[in-house]
């Protein structure tokens, strides 16, 4: 019996390991085969687009025509193609009537110009470096960009988070979808799109959520973008336990989910949460929420993954929802299914002979998943880099956020670079954005902090730990929670706005130095003190006499020596810091107020001095005046000098009550003995 | 006809020229008022403020330059002959109308003094002969009259009402004797500035000269070139106050006059 069975386990076995390699082959050559049905399905839909340009459909032409359009280009049709053109002529000539259609529409733009984005790429590295790509990445004022903005209006006129056939108002799941993908595009090419729409999609979404059955495991698998050349991105595993759900094309709470209509609610449940993330206005019961449904759908779409592969009139659709999920939320495993694998096998497997499948609307969803159509920019081709000649001389003003990287071999956009870390958090990026810190030039240093803190999350993972240390090591502190570095980003950001003013008052730098320990933010505030003479700060000043940061001990004592002509009163200089500090403020406390109004009427005087004009003289002698008779003394030995404003006369008779004329030596005669001038 | 190679014609010519060019550069330069008072002027007209019931006065201070220190030693007092007025505060060859101004109804005022005539002032031309004066007559038509400004003559009646003895001299010296120093005098000697400020316009030179019966002597001026709202309180003597009237008329040629301290250009002068 047992050497009888043995033939027979030995074939079970060859057949598990043929199967096993027949699948991992068909695994190993699908990126192939799915560029040869791109290839035949492009070719396919090319002639059709020109038949529809001829006689455009009946219903939703733009629509049909603009949806035709965005998959030829996706599929890498070149901008230059006729029939492309043609297109865009016809397009140009229909008035946007309907959702579906206004969104198929700016699909067909901006895939026209992230193809134009990407052959200008493709064009300068085949001509080596230039000085910068010819196309910007996002359309510049013009009549792309104005096309774009007017269609975004038109989709955010009305009012509610919800779109029906001809605008947003009421209406159903498959047109909000639409809608809402159409938006997430106004808002990657940089077009104002009010944040209102975003939360009232959300609320619409919420609202009308339905949980299905009880809460199950759940894994998924992250793959976070990749950037060519720099990093091919990383998988990264969830696992949580959830209540699946979905939505129904009536929104109706009450009815059960179906398979297009839960993609299409979670696909713009997710654009809506990345465009209000961040946002003051993003409710945090409303973000909760939000995130327990994503997590929800999620699952729901994991547990009935097979609804979405089921033959059916809505197949095409529906997978095109699915690739919007899954890329859209960059898993690439939900539960036990690699979506893009099975999706992908599935539409190889159904292309027809003519290399179309079926209509032309079905033949553009199934190249448009096939291409990944909705993967964001950054995903696609990460952040832009602007070749140079690399000196890194060539962008220094404030406005740009460009920083010189030397492995990217030119600039690049700070915010774009950290933003790609904060999403993939993958720490190949690291060097990168380290190199892009280090390069900040000092004065700017509060932008690093924007940018850092975002990467600053719950996970404790590398980037966080990057972001920490990174942060510490700029501010000079140790220690310390995210809230302490928010502040201390606010502070240095208000520290660069008052230092390029050339104007402050000292309450407001005294505020700032008492804001924060930080030795970064204490230099900055005394140097500025120092530069502006902001007498009302010096009681923040004293308290940085006892600061452990030597350069700030030193400047310390230096803001307080020049400008009080005091070195140390009472204590010796060379006593201990807490001893010289509680001097100073014995001193602050004696004499601060004299030596605040004598300052401040010195410098009014010289105010009325310099002030070329009636107006410029009058505000000065207001102030003057409203310093009352501390100032008297001031003016008298101003008088002293034998030249001078005729207004001081003005304020002397103001503050005095007195009327005495326009020579000094009246004036000294009138108040002597009097206790102004005591 | 004017003839080619009639050689001594061109000095005639030039100094023609000559005569129209600065003819028509007084017309168009900045007026000149002096307005010098003395006798028992109230301290408020010697030493102005905002609350003092000399608002014209204040108003000029405001606008111009004050000096507060004007030395009058020996008991010096306002000059009552215009030609030793003139002589205190002008520059030789400064033509000007003085008028002497006395406290009455209607506020008349009458021109007192000699005038100097503009040949006296720029010189006169030898006569032309009687070729020359024809082509001086050819030239002059084709370049239209030269306007000599019709002058006062002396001891001719005028009043402060209608002001009209101010547009007559591009320089007028206005003599202000006080005989009171009341309250309702002093108002009306600043009523006599505020309508002199008002007619002359923005652009005049405006200087009133303060010699006071006790204590020093103030100047408050005002003027395109002067400084505004300034006091300086420097020692001047009248003769350096003249000196400042000279810079009004020629900075260039003040400059280099040693009398007048570069000290006090800076002061006062923008």
């Amino acid at each position: 019996m047992r050497s009888s069975n043995k033939p027979l386990l030995a074939l079970l076995v060859g057949l598990c390991v043929l199967l096993g390699a027949a699948r991992a082959h068909s695994q190993q050559d699908l990126p192939q085969r799915v560029d040869a049905a791109i290839h035949r399905g492009r070719a396919a839909l090319l002639p059709r687009l020109a038949a529809q340009l001829n006689a455009p459909p009946k219903e939703y032409p733009m629509g049909n025509i603009a949806l035709s359009l965005a998959a030829l280009l996706k599929s890498h049709v070149p901008t230059s193609n006729q029939v492309i053109q043609q297109a865009f002529e016809r397009l140009e000539t229909m008035a946007p009537a309907e959702t579906y259609s206004v969104a198929c529409y700016l699909f067909a733009l901006d895939a026209f110009w992230q193809a134009t984005y990407k052959e200008s790429l493709q064009q300068a590295k085949r001509h080596g470096k230039s000085n910068s790509p010819p196309v910007p990445r996002v359309p510049p004022d013009g009549p792309v960009r104005s096309k774009m903005q007017s269609l975004v209006s038109w989709l955010t006129r009305g009012a509610g988070g919800s779109w029906h056939y001809r605008g947003r108002a009421g209406g159903d799941l498959s047109n909000t979808q639409f809608a809402v993908l159409g938006l997430e595009i106004g808002l990657q090419n940089n077009l104002e799109v009010p944040g209102e729409v975003f939360r009232a999609v959300a609320e619409q979404l919420v609202s009308s959520y339905h949980v299905t059955g009880e809460p199950i495991s759940l894994g998924i698998v992250y793959l976070t973008p990749a950037w060519e050349g720099i990093t091919p991105g990383r998988t990264r595993v969830a696992n949580a336990k959830v209540a699946p759900g979905g939505w129904s094309y009536s929104f109706d709470p009450k009815a059960d989910p179906s398979s297009t209509m839960t993609a299409a609610g979670l696909s713009s449940l997710l654009v809506a949460r990345r465009a209000l993330n961040g946002t003051t206005g993003y409710d945090p019961k409303l973000a909760r929420e939000v995130d327990r449904q994503v997590e929800g759908a999620l699952a729901w779409i994991s547990t009935h993954f097979a609804s979405y592969l089921a033959s059916g009139p809505w197949l095409y659709y529906g997978l095109y929802g699915l690739e919007k999920v899954g890329d859209i939320s960059s898993a690439k495993i939900l539960g036990k299914y690699d979506w893009y694998l099975e999706g992908a096998r599935l539409i190889l497997r159904l292309q027809q002979q003519n290399g179309t499948w079926g209509s032309e609307v079905n033949t553009s969803f199934a190249l448009l998943f096939l291409t990944r159509a909705t993967r964001s920019h950054v995903q696609t081709f990460g952040p832009p880099v602007l070749i140079t000649s690399g000196d890194g001389a060539r962008v220094k003003d404030d406005s740009s956020d460009l920083v010189f990287v030397s492995k990217l071999g030119g600039f690049v956009s700070a915010s774009t670079l950290f933003g790609f870390l904060a999403e993939t958090r993958d720490p190949l990026m690291i060097p990168l954005v380290e190199e892009a810190e280090k390069g900040f030039p000092p004065h700017r240093v509060h932008q690093v902090f924007s940018l850092l803190l975002p990467l600053w999350s719950d996970e404790n993972d590398a980037v966080t730990q990057h972001a920490r240390t990174t942060l510490e090591l700029i501010a000079g502190l140790r220690g310390g929670d995210r809230r302490s570095f928010e502040t201390l980003g606010r502070s240095l950001g208000r520290m660069r706005e008052l230092e390029r003013a050339g104007e402050a008052t000292g309450l407001e730098v005294a505020e700032l130095l008492d804001s924060s320990e930080s030795p970064l933010l204490a230099r900055r505030a005394l140097d500025l003190v120092d530069r502006l003479g902001l007498l009302e700060a010096f009681p923040a000043v004293i308290s940085k006499l006892t600061s452990s940061d030597a350069h700030v001990l030193r400047r310390s004592k230096e803001v307080l020596a020049r400008w009080t002509g005091e070195r140390a009163p009472v204590a010796h200089a060379d006593d201990p810091a807490p001893t010289v500090a509680a001097a100073w403020r014995a001193w602050w406390a004696r004499e601060g107020s004299a030596f605040v109004a004598s300052r401040r009427a010195a410098r009014l005087i010289e105010d009325i001095d310099r002030a070329n004009d009636g107006l410029a003289q009058d505000a000065a002698a207001r102030g003057l005046s409203k310093l009352g008779q501390d100032a008297v003394p001031h003016i008298l030995q101003a008088m002293e000098k034998g030249e001078y404003s005729i207004h001081l006369v003005r304020v002397l008779e103001t503050i005095t009550g007195k009327t005495v004329g326009i020579r000094s030596e009246d004036w000294r005669r009138q108040l002597a003995g009097s206790a102004v001038l005591k | 006809m004017l003839r080619a190679g009639s050689i001594h014609l061109w000095p005639a010519l030039a100094c023609l020229l000559l005569v129209k060019a600065r003819l028509q550069a007084q017309e168009t330069a900045e007026r000149v008022v002096i307005v010098a008072r003395g006798g028992k002027l109230s301290e408020a007209e010697v030493s102005p403020s905002p609350q003092l019931k000399v608002p014209a006065l204040w108003k000029l201070a405001l606008e111009g330059i004050s000096l507060t220190r004007v030395e009058l030693k020996d008991g010096v007092r306002l000059p009552s002959s215009p030609d030793e007025l003139k002589q205190w505060l002008l520059p030789a060859g400064i033509a000007a109308e003085v008028v002497d101004w006395r406290r009455g109804s209607g506020g008349e005022a009458v021109a007192s003094g000699g005038v100097q005539t503009l040949h006296k002032l720029f010189g006169v031309p030898p006569a032309p002969t009687a070729a020359e004066a024809a082509g001086v007559a050819a030239f002059l038509a084709a370049f239209g009259p030269t306007r000599v400004p019709e002058l006062a003559t002396q001891g001719q009646a005028v009043t402060t009402q209608d002001l009209g003895w101010l547009a007559r001299s591009a320089v007028t010296i206005v003599r202000v004797d006080a005989v009171s120093d009341g309250a309702a005098a002093a108002s009306e000697r600043d009523e006599l500035l505020d309508k002199v400020m008002e007619k002359a316009g923005p652009a005049a030179n405006i200087m009133v000269v303060n010699l006071p019966e006790r204590g020093a002597g103030t100047v408050i001026a005002r003027g395109p070139r002067l400084k505004k709202a300034r006091v300086s309180e420097k020692p001047r003597s009248i003769a350096a106050v003249k000196g400042i009237v000279s810079l009004l008329f020629d900075p260039i040629a003040a400059e280099k006059n040693p009398a007048i301290e570069q000290e006090s250009v800076h002061e006062i002068f923008k």
